[in-house]
């Protein structure tokens, strides 16, 4: 990359993570950039909860990095401020309140505590806050963990299946929400397993596969290249018009990566 | 976004731990339990130990040491709230959003250990002042006086070395059970290990050289701090004991931020 272009704000440089004789993560590089909806896709497995786990700090890289805002995670000042993260939205004690966890991460992260509760309004857990979170559905769990990721105002978010568990007037929410978070020129990267469910969201797709890119486009050209590629041999799913859905071109995106690996 | 309009309020991990122990009705309940039930068995042992020495001979027996003798409630209640500290965090996955929070680990695990040790020596302080309040007019009442047993004098020297050193006893426990739990990463293997450690070796009965070991060098060695006489059974002095427990407190807690740093999660 050229120095005098603004540096994305969140970058993987070549990164490998490997658990013992598994290869989690396979030389994987690619940039988020800001302004735009980047999806993060593969199916279970793939490497996509390692990828963000590294990019946290919370898992090291056995080599390569993970850069948010130009540094290691581990080395930044106020990371809730730089990057907001979902990952496993359940994972909290069960035994505090909504709004007690917002509050310890707001002291922990030197945030100002007083748009809590305005922020569990936004996220629609006004009513809820006060709730001890053992007894919540997983969809308020989710939308805790989007609270949790904007808690500290971050320019990156990057939400680990965050469609898990909405319903569909949840998913319209959330649709929205991102929308208005990219158009604030914020980058936003967000995984899933299921293609469909990001089509009308992602700008971008990065498929991930054996812990490998198998495709880093926009979502418009993967669209024309899997009508010219692969996509068309599996034609099944194809609309009417001959262009087929995101999913075929997952699918054999995912298929076709899956045979070349040696 | 919009920003560098209202200054940040400083990171405060020692808050953010505070936040989450009272905002838990688990921990909340244990701190009541840690308060309550070491004075209530300590007034059940004495009130069913009648004196053995009879009148007006001077009796041996630590008469302090044994109105606190529901330390032994004391210590298992401080290694649950130690271990809960970050057991409870591991076991859900929080722990993860903490390190997300502070990317400098140890300083988690350091304001959880801060946050622990003060609370349960607040607390453990007042219990055992509460137990020798309470269990000694029982005591009196197991002909436990005057002139076989002289009241103590519980603001100067022994007495309160043995009072004030209960509750340094509980908080000790709690950091060792805070940095074994911060090793082995669960509450259930962590309580059960420390419980043994600390109790087991002085059950272990044998010789006096058995005895003398456990009293001197094992995590037990703590318990001689609330000793206030010279009794040819008691084999370690009550500071010694006491430090040797903390040795063991600091060694867990150093492999625990040691290990928390280098792995993953």
């Amino acid at each position: 990359m050229r120095s005098d272009l603004p540096r994305p704000d969140l970058i993987f440089e070549t990164l490998t993570k490997r658990f013992g004789a598994t290869v989690a993560l396979d030389e994987v590089s690619f940039a988020v950039p800001p302004g735009a909806v980047t999806a993060l896709v593969g199916p279970n497995g793939s490497g996509k909860t390692t990828l963000m786990r590294v990019a946290l700090g919370l898992a090291r890289p056995t080599s390569g990095q993970a850069l948010v805002a130009g540094r290691p995670y581990r080395r930044l000042d106020a990371p809730l401020t730089r990057i907001g993260a979902m990952l496993n939205a359940s994972a909290v004690n069960p035994a505090l309140t909504g709004r007690t966890h917002l509050r310890w991460l707001a002291a922990a992260g030197g945030i100002d505590p007083a748009p809590v509760d305005a922020l569990l309004e936004q996220v629609g857990l006004g009513s809820a806050a006060r709730r001890r979170v053992g007894g919540w559905s997983l969809g308020m769990r989710q939308r805790l963990g989007v609270a949790v990721a904007l808690l500290g105002d971050p320019p990156i978010l990057m939400l680990d299946e965050p469609m898990n568990g909405l319903d569909p007037q949840g998913l319209v929410w959330f649709r929205g929400l991102v929308h208005r978070l990219r158009d604030e020129g914020r980058t936003v990267l967000v995984s899933s397993h299921l293609m469909g469910e990001l089509e009308g969201l992602a700008d971008r797709v990065v498929v991930i596969h054996h812990g490998r890119i198998a495709a880093d486009a926009d979502i418009d050209s993967l669209l024309a290249g899997g009508a010219r590629g692969a996509g068309s041999d599996l034609g099944s799913g194809s609309d009417p018009g001959g262009r087929p859905s995101l999913e075929d071109v997952y699918l054999s995106l995912v298929t076709s990566s899956a045979l070349a690996r040696p | 976004m919009t920003s560098a309009v209202v200054p940040r309020p400083r990171p405060s991990a020692a808050r953010a731990e505070w936040i989450k122990t009272v905002g838990s009705r688990g921990t909340r309940v244990a701190f009541a339990l840690l308060a309550v039930l070491p004075v209530a068995f300590s007034a059940l042992v004495v009130a069913n130990t009648p004196s053995t020495d009879p009148p007006g001979v001077r009796g041996d027996d630590d008469i302090v040491a044994n109105t606190l003798v529901g330390v032994l409630v004391g210590v298992i209640i401080a290694a649950v709230v130690g271990a809960s500290m970050i057991g409870n965090e591991e076991r859900s996955g929080m722990i993860s959003t903490s390190y997300t929070a502070n990317p400098r680990r140890h300083r988690v695990i350091l304001a959880k250990a801060s946050i622990a040790a003060a609370a349960t020596l607040i607390v453990g302080v007042a219990s055992s002042w509460g137990s020798y309040l309470v269990a000694r007019p029982l005591q009196r009442g197991q002909g436990y006086v005057a002139p076989s047993y002289p009241e103590p004098d519980l603001l100067s020297g022994p007495p309160l070395r043995a009072i004030v050193g209960t509750g340094l006893l509980i908080a000790v426990v709690a950091l060792y059970a805070l940095g074994v739990a911060t090793i082995v990463r669960r509450a259930s293997i962590a309580i059960p290990l420390v419980a043994a450690t600390v109790l087991l070796p002085g059950l272990i009965g044998g010789g006096e050289d058995v005895q003398r070991f456990a009293q001197r060098w094992t995590p037990f060695a703590g318990f001689s701090v609330q000793h206030t006489v010279e009794r040819p059974d008691y084999y370690a002095g009550p500071w010694h004991g006491l430090a040797v427990t903390a040795v063991y407190a600091a060694l867990a807690l150093g492999a625990g931020l040691l290990l928390a740093r280098r792995r993953d999660t």
